[in-house]
């Protein structure tokens, strides 16, 4: 047998004794060839594969945005309840860690905020009652809270561990087709009406945000957690969590945020309602059947300083 | 807390800092641990380009484990400050060093040169052999680049069985068989996709996710491999690219 080159970048790919990967060998042999080696995978491919690429994610920025993580062993020292086993996720919000329950010996996922959050003053009441709305959220297809505190600097939410893929990661693996999406949308709508219906506004619907479990079904994960980052501070520059920080340049993750959010809520956050979410519902589903967002042309060809006007307008006249 | 200091301590990290004194009662034992642990992984790259270098199973088998036995035994490995961030070069160059001796000497009786041995796990060394009946004696290869080419190999091969290992102990072998393909592919057909999901009994979202895992896994692994020899991880991208252009011209 001759070895064989990567159809994508040429590298030659080695042979390898048939133990090495029975499978394939089995594969070889059931086609009634006696295959002393099987060809492995391209090793360059494996090395730097081609689907590892850095992808633009939408952050909502918040006070948190320059959050440093603490270690897993740094967090565990403020946590008895739970045993903090590793850091799973960062994001502008906070980061979140997996844990374990100790008293139920389940598996969870830890979220904390940034200290610059939790130190504000009001937060502890309006996290208080914040957590208390979001663990009475009872739903399939919405990650369930089961605690809320505070570990040392930080404020904390138990959640439902959900080990799957978001949204964006789903994506990153090419369009998705009219059925996948149709198996979709009715999750999303059906959790977010009875949110509403509870009375409860998530405010950042985005494709981070929504999750799969390992059957592939929905979780919406971060409700409310928006309102409680962008807070009630007395000025301007401190209710808004979508003005950059004047050192930080504006990037695309930065940007993309804007698309998912109704004109209303960029001009006064504290003023949405659930049809901000209605909004950024329609902006993912448009994502998703197109693999595009909606304006995007737009946002690339402006500047930073000069989007949020015009896009309002354009968002405006559609409406 | 600088930056530098919030690093994880790696097994080639703990190696590198108390290199000059193994025999050190407080922090040389932990040392000389890592260190064994770290022979006991990567001695089939050197292995590999000893053969791949023209040497014969016995004579290649007699070096490692010569080269190792001693490497272990010793009460301080000075490492050359060109090589001291990285495990690979300082296998390099030390294996370069002991091989010279050794051909000048002439001899095998006394290598390691002490009571202490090396063990080469016999199924591996096998499953080696065999990979170099295939493979072609290249004598006049960069050695550099040579020893470089074996182990990204070894780094790739050996994060994949760990992998295929994790799979196989929750039951989902199969899963691995069906998906690792996708590790090295970008994207496959909608009519693949569709046979895959059904020969798992996945719905069409749940195998994005299954594949999603296995790559967040398996690349999470690879940083952590090639982190593991680097005495500062966070250059772990370097080193990778480093790997990279070595298995490309080979």
């Amino acid at each position: 047998m001759t070895a064989k080159k990567c159809p994508r970048c040429g590298t030659e790919i080695p042979l390898a004794p048939v133990e090495m990967a029975d499978a394939q060998a089995e594969n070889a042999q059931t086609e009634g060839e006696q295959t002393e080696e099987v060809i492995l995978q391209c090793p360059c491919c494996l090395l730097r594969p081609p689907w590892d690429t850095q992808a633009p994610i939408a952050i909502t920025l918040g006070p948190g945005q320059t959050f440093v993580p603490p270690t897993v062993e740094e967090l565990r020292e403020h946590l008895e309840a739970y045993e903090v086993q590793a850091l799973i996720g960062q994001g502008g919000m906070g980061a979140v860690y997996l844990g374990r329950q100790k008293s139920l010996d389940r598996e969870v996922a830890i979220k904390i905020l940034p200290p610059e959050i939790a130190e504000r003053q009001g937060f502890c009441e309006r996290f208080g009652a914040e957590g208390r709305a979001l663990a009475k959220l009872n739903h399939p297809n919405i990650v369930s809270v089961f605690d809320y505190g505070e570990a040392g600097p930080y404020a904390m939410l138990v959640m439902e561990l959900v080990e799957g893929a978001n949204l964006r990661e789903v994506m990153r693996q090419g369009r998705l087709s009219q059925t996948e999406a149709l198996e979709i949308i009715p999750q999303l709508c059906d959790a977010l009406t009875y949110a509403h219906e509870e009375g409860v506004v998530h405010r950042d619907i985005k494709p981070e945000n929504l999750l799969f479990d390992a059957r592939g079904r929905l979780k919406i994960t971060d409700f409310g957690l928006a309102k409680l980052v962008a807070g009630k501070g007395p000025t301007r520059s401190d209710e808004t969590n979508i003005t950059p920080d004047k050192e930080t340049e504006p990037t695309q993750s930065i940007v993309r945020t804007l698309h998912y959010m109704a004109p209303e809520q960029i001009e006064n956050p504290r003023s949405v309602d659930h049809r901000a979410d209605i909004y950024a519902l329609g902006v993912v589903f448009y994502e998703m059947l197109t693999g595009e967002l909606p304006w995007e042309d737009l946002i690339h060809q402006a500047n930073w300083s000069t989007v949020a006007t015009p896009l309002n307008r354009w968002r405006c006249k559609s409406m | 807390m600088s930056a530098k200091g919030k690093l994880p301590t790696t097994r080639w990290s703990l190696v590198a800092r108390a290199g000059y004194d193994l025999g050190d009662p407080e922090f040389g034992g932990q040392a000389r641990q890592s260190l064994e642990e770290l022979c006991q992984s990567y001695w089939p790259a050197l292995y590999g380009y000893l053969r791949k270098r023209g040497y014969s199973e016995t004579d290649a088998e007699d070096l490692i484990q010569g080269f190792f036995a001693n490497l272990i035994q010793r009460q301080s490995i000075a490492t050359a400050n060109e090589s001291r961030g990285r495990f690979r070069a300082f296998l390099y160059a030390a294996l370069d060093h002991f091989v010279a001796n050794e051909y000048r000497r002439e001899n095998a009786l006394k290598r390691g040169g002490g009571d202490a041995t090396f063990s080469l796990g016999q199924e591996r060394l096998r499953e080696i052999n065999r990979r170099f009946e295939a493979s072609e004696v290249d004598k006049h290869a960069d050695p550099v680049r040579c020893f470089d080419h074996q182990w990204a190999m070894l780094l790739v091969s050996q994060t994949l069985q760990e992998l295929e290992a994790e799979y196989e102990s929750c039951g989902r072998g199969d899963w691995f068989r069906e998906l690792s393909p996708l590790l090295s592919a970008s994207e496959i057909s909608a009519e693949e996709r569709s046979a895959i999901a059904e020969r798992l009994g996945l719905s069409a979202t749940a195998l994005k996710v299954a594949i999603h895992r296995l790559r967040k896994t398996y690349r999470d692994r690879l940083v952590q491999a090639v982190a593991e020899t680097l005495d500062d991880p966070s250059e772990w991208g370097r080193e990778r690219e480093h790997l990279f252009r070595a298995l490309g011209k080979n």
